[in-house]
C-alpha cells in the first residue's frame, strides 16, 4: 500500500519535471501549441481542439477586483455577468466594449402585451426599466418603433433616462375609431453604440359598427339595433352618412339617445349627417289672468346615456332645438255706458323654436288672437316669430265707439340653440259715445295692463346640442356654440 | 160759475198740455240705423234709441238736465242696466256735426208728418253742413235745451229762429251731400209718459 503512494507521488514530481523541461524547450523555440505541432507562427500559444474549448480563469466581480495590480490585458471570465473581461490598465472591461465609459445596461418591460378595450380603457401602459451595469452614468434615450393605425398614440413618460438608470412609462391610447388588431411595438433603449430592443404587442378589440344611413326620427342606439344593454358595456362606433338626419318630433325627447346601453359603455360617433333637435313650441293662449303662457322648451340634439367620443366632419350639424317664445295675453272688461259690460280677450302666441315648434295657438277661444310662426324645418331652420297685433281694431255697439290700439307681440321662438323669448302687451282702450244731438263724451281712455307689466311669460330655454349627464366626451370641450355646424350647449 | 172756472182752468193749462207728444221714428246716424222715440212733457224731454248688435239688444235712453247742465244716459244691456251722468263740460262736438255759424231760414212750406202739419226750416253751418228741418209747432221749449243739444241743427235753427216746437223730421247732410244724420217720424202721439224722463 505505501509502495502504491509512494510510485504515484514519484510519477507527478517526475511528470512536472518534464513539463517544466518542455515548457523550457518550447520558450526556446519561440511558439507553443496544444493539440497542434504547428501553432501559428504570429502565435506564442495555439490551443486546436475540435471537442474541447478554452477555460479562462472564472471569477466572480469580488474575486477580480481583490487582484491587486493586474497586468494589462489580464483576462478572466466574470462570472457575476457572464462576460469576458481583461484589465485595460484602468477598468475591468467587458470583450465588447469599446472603452471604461462605453455604456453597459440591461433593459426590462414591465409588461411585454396588452389590450386596449376602448370600452372600459382607451390606453395601456407599462414601463421600462434601464440599469447601468458598469457604473457608467451615460444617458440613456428610450424609443419605440411601431406601424401603429391611425387613431393609436404612443407617448413616453420621460424619453430619456439620465445617469443611465430609471424607469421610464410608455401609455398607448387608441381611440375608438381606430382599426381593430393586434399590432407589434419595438421598445428601443440606445446607449452610446449599444442599442437594446424588446418586443411590446398590442392588442385593440373591436367595436359593434352601426352605419345610419337613412332619416331617423328619435334614435335609440341601442334599441334601434338591438345591441346589449345595462350589465354588459361594450364600444359602439356609429357613422352618420351623409344626407341622413336624426331628428324628433317631440321636443321632450332628444332627437338621438344612446338608450338602455350600459353605462359604461362608450359610443364614437362620427358625424356626416344632422342631429337636429325639435324646437319648442310657442306659448299657447288660454290663460289670460297669468298674461300668457311660457314657451316650450327645446329638444337636445344628442342625450348621452354613456361615454361618447364625437368626431364631426364637414357639415356635419349638431342643433339644439331652440325655445319657443313665450306667449301673451290679456283679458279685460269694463263697464261703460250703452255697452255695458265690455269684456275682451287679446293676445299673440310665441314663435316656435327652431326646429319644427309649433307657434301658439289658443287653447281656448280668444277673442283677438295672432297665433305664433312656426320654425323652420332643416338644418337651416330659423326660430318663428311671435304673433303680431298693433293695428288698432275699432268697433261700434250702438252709439258706443270702441277702440283698442293693441302693441301685442308674442315672444319669438329661438333659433337652434337659442332661447326663446318672453313677448310683450299693451293695449290702449278708447271708448267713447257719440250722444245723438249731443255730442260726444269719452268714457274709457286707459291702457292695459296697468301698470305696464315688465315681464310676461317666458321664452322657452334651447335644448342642448350635446347633453353629456355627467358622462365623459371626447371630441368637444364644453361650453356653448353657435357655429356653423354645432348650436347650443355641449355640457 | 162752476164750469165758467173749469173752463178758465182748462184752457190755463192748454198751452201746457198741447206740448205733450211722444215721437216713434228712426234715426240715421254716423252710418247706422235706431229706433228712436222722444217724448215732450210740457217742458221736458228725453228720448231713447235702440240698437241691435250681434243679436242682442241695446236700449239707451238720454236725459238731458238743462238746469245742471247734465245729461244722464240710463243703459239696458245684455248684461244689465246702468246709469251714467255727465257734465256738458265733458262732451264735445266734432267738426262734422258742429253748428257754429248757423244759418237758419223758415220756409211757408208745409207738409203733415204722422197727422200732423209741419213747416219746413231750411239750416246751413260754417262747415257747409245743410239742413231741411221739419217741425211741429206745439209750443214746446225748445229753446231750453239748446245748451245740451248742441249738435242737434234742428233745436239750434228752431232757437236761432225763436220758435218753439219739436222737429219731427230732420235730414242733415254735409257739403259733400253725404248724410249726417236723418230723423223720421212714423208715429206722433200728443201724450207722454213722464215715467220716461226718469
Amino acid at each position: 500500500m505505501y509502495t502504491c503512494i509512494l510510485n504515484i507521488t514519484m510519477r507527478r514530481i517526475f511528470t512536472l519535471i518534464l513539463t517544466v523541461l518542455s515548457l523550457q524547450t518550447f520558450a526556446q523555440i519561440a511558439n507553443v501549441g496544444i493539440g497542434t505541432n504547428t501553432p501559428h507562427n504570429t502565435a506564442l500559444l495555439e490551443l486546436s481542439s475540435s471537442k474541447l474549448g478554452f477555460l479562462p480563469p472564472r471569477l466572480t466581480d469580488v474575486q477580480r477586483d481583490s487582484i491587486q495590480n493586474p497586468a494589462l490585458g489580464l483576462t478572466i471570465f466574470n462570472t457575476s455577468d457572464s462576460t469576458f473581461q481583461f484589465w485595460n490598465g484602468t477598468c475591468w472591461i467587458r470583450s465588447f466594449m469599446e472603452d471604461c465609459n462605453d455604456c453597459l445596461f440591461n433593459m426590462f418591460l414591465s409588461d411585454t402585451a396588452g389590450t386596449i378595450d376602448r370600452t372600459l380603457t382607451d390606453s395601456v401602459d407599462f414601463n421600462i426599466t434601464v440599469n447601468s451595469l458598469n457604473g457608467s452614468q451615460n444617458n440613456i434615450g428610450i424609443f419605440t418603433i411601431h406601424n401603429l393605425p391611425v387613431g393609436v398614440s404612443v407617448s413616453i413618460s420621460n424619453p430619456i433616462i439620465y445617469g443611465g438608470t430609471g424607469t421610464a412609462n410608455i401609455q398607448i391610447v387608441a381611440d375608438i375609431f381606430a382599426t381593430a388588431g393586434t399590432y407589434p411595438i419595438a421598445i428601443q433603449a440606445i446607449c452610446g453604440s449599444t442599442v437594446k430592443v424588446l418586443l411590446y404587442e398590442l392588442t385593440i378589440d373591436p367595436c359593434y359598427y352601426v352605419p345610419v344611413t337613412q332619416n331617423q326620427n328619435i334614435y335609440d342606439l341601442q334599441a334601434a339595433n338591438n345591441l346589449p344593454g345595462v350589465g354588459t358595456p361594450i364600444c359602439v362606433v356609429m357613422d352618420v352618412l351623409a344626407g341622413a338626419q336624426i331628428t324628433s318630433n317631440n321636443p321632450a325627447n332628444a332627437a338621438y339617445t344612446s338608450g338602455g346601453l350600459d353605462p359604461q359603455s362608450h359610443v364614437g360617433i362620427r358625424n356626416y349627417g344632422s342631429f337636429v333637435a325639435r324646437g319648442g313650441n310657442g306659448g299657447a293662449g288660454g290663460n289670460l289672468q297669468t298674461f300668457g303662457m311660457p314657451g316650450q322648451n327645446g329638444g337636445d340634439a344628442i342625450n348621452m346615456t354613456c361615454r361618447h367620443t364625437y368626431l364631426n366632419n364637414t357639415n356635419g350639424y349638431v342643433l339644439g332645438g331652440g325655445g319657443g317664445g313665450g306667449s301673451v295675453g290679456l283679458s279685460y272688461s269694463v263697464s261703460v255706458p250703452v255697452v255695458g259690460n265690455l269684456g275682451f280677450g287679446i293676445g299673440a302666441g310665441g314663435g316656435g323654436g327652431a326646429a319644427l315648434g309649433v307657434g301658439g295657438n289658443p287653447t281656448t277661444t280668444i277673442q283677438y288672437w295672432q297665433a305664433g310662426q312656426n320654425g323652420g324645418a332643416g338644418p337651416n331652420a330659423l326660430g318663428g316669430n311671435g304673433g303680431v297685433i298693433n293695428t288698432p281694431i275699432p268697433f261700434s255697439i250702438s252709439v258706443a265707439n270702441i277702440t283698442l290700439t293693441p302693441n301685442v307681440a308674442g315672444g319669438n321662438g329661438g333659433n337652434f340653440g337659442v332661447n326663446g323669448t318672453s313677448g310683450n302687451l299693451s293695449v290702449n282702450i278708447n271708448i267713447s259715445v257719440s250722444i245723438p244731438l249731443v255730442g260726444t263724451v269719452n268714457v274709457v281712455n286707459t291702457s292695459v295692463p296697468n301698470p305696464p307689466l315688465a315681464n310676461f311669460p317666458a321664452g322657452g330655454t334651447a335644448g342642448w346640442a350635446i347633453r353629456r349627464n355627467g358622462f365623459p366626451l371626447q371630441g368637444i370641450p364644453s361650453g356653448y356654440y353657435q357655429t356653423s355646424f354645432i348650436k347650443g350647449n355641449v355640457n | 160759475m162752476k164750469k165758467f172756472i173749469y173752463i178758465i182752468f182748462a184752457l190755463a193749462l192748454t198751452p201746457f198740455v198741447y206740448s205733450q207728444a211722444t215721437l216713434n221714428g228712426n234715426m240715421s246716424f254716423n252710418g247706422k240705423n235706431f229706433r228712436i222715440t222722444t217724448v215732450y212733457t210740457e217742458s221736458e224731454t228725453a228720448y231713447e234709441i235702440k240698437a241691435m248688435h250681434e243679436g242682442q239688444e241695446y236700449i239707451t235712453k238720454f236725459i238731458p238736465n238743462p238746469a245742471l247742465k247734465q245729461i244722464k244716459i240710463l243703459s239696458q244691456t245684455p248684461s244689465g242696466n246702468l246709469e251714467h251722468s255727465y257734465s256738458m263740460n265733458e262732451v264735445t262736438v266734432e267738426e262734422n256735426l258742429s253748428t257754429e255759424g248757423l244759418m237758419a231760414r223758415k220756409t211757408e212750406e208745409t207738409k203733415t208728418i204722422a197727422g200732423v202739419t209741419c213747416t219746413k226750416i231750411l239750416a246751413q253751418t260754417k262747415n257747409g253742413n245743410q239742413a231741411e228741418i221739419w217741425y211741429y209747432d206745439n209750443g214746446f221749449p225748445i229753446d231750453k235745451y239748446k245748451d245740451i243739444y248742441k249738435s242737434d241743427i234742428a233745436v239750434q235753427a228752431l232757437s236761432a229762429l225763436g220758435l218753439n216746437g219739436i222737429p219731427m223730421e230732420v235730414q242733415l247732410t254735409n257739403a259733400e251731400g253725404y248724410s249726417l244724420m236723418s230723423i223720421s217720424t212714423r208715429e206722433f202721439s200728443k201724450t207722454a209718459d213722464s215715467s220716461f224722463l226718469k
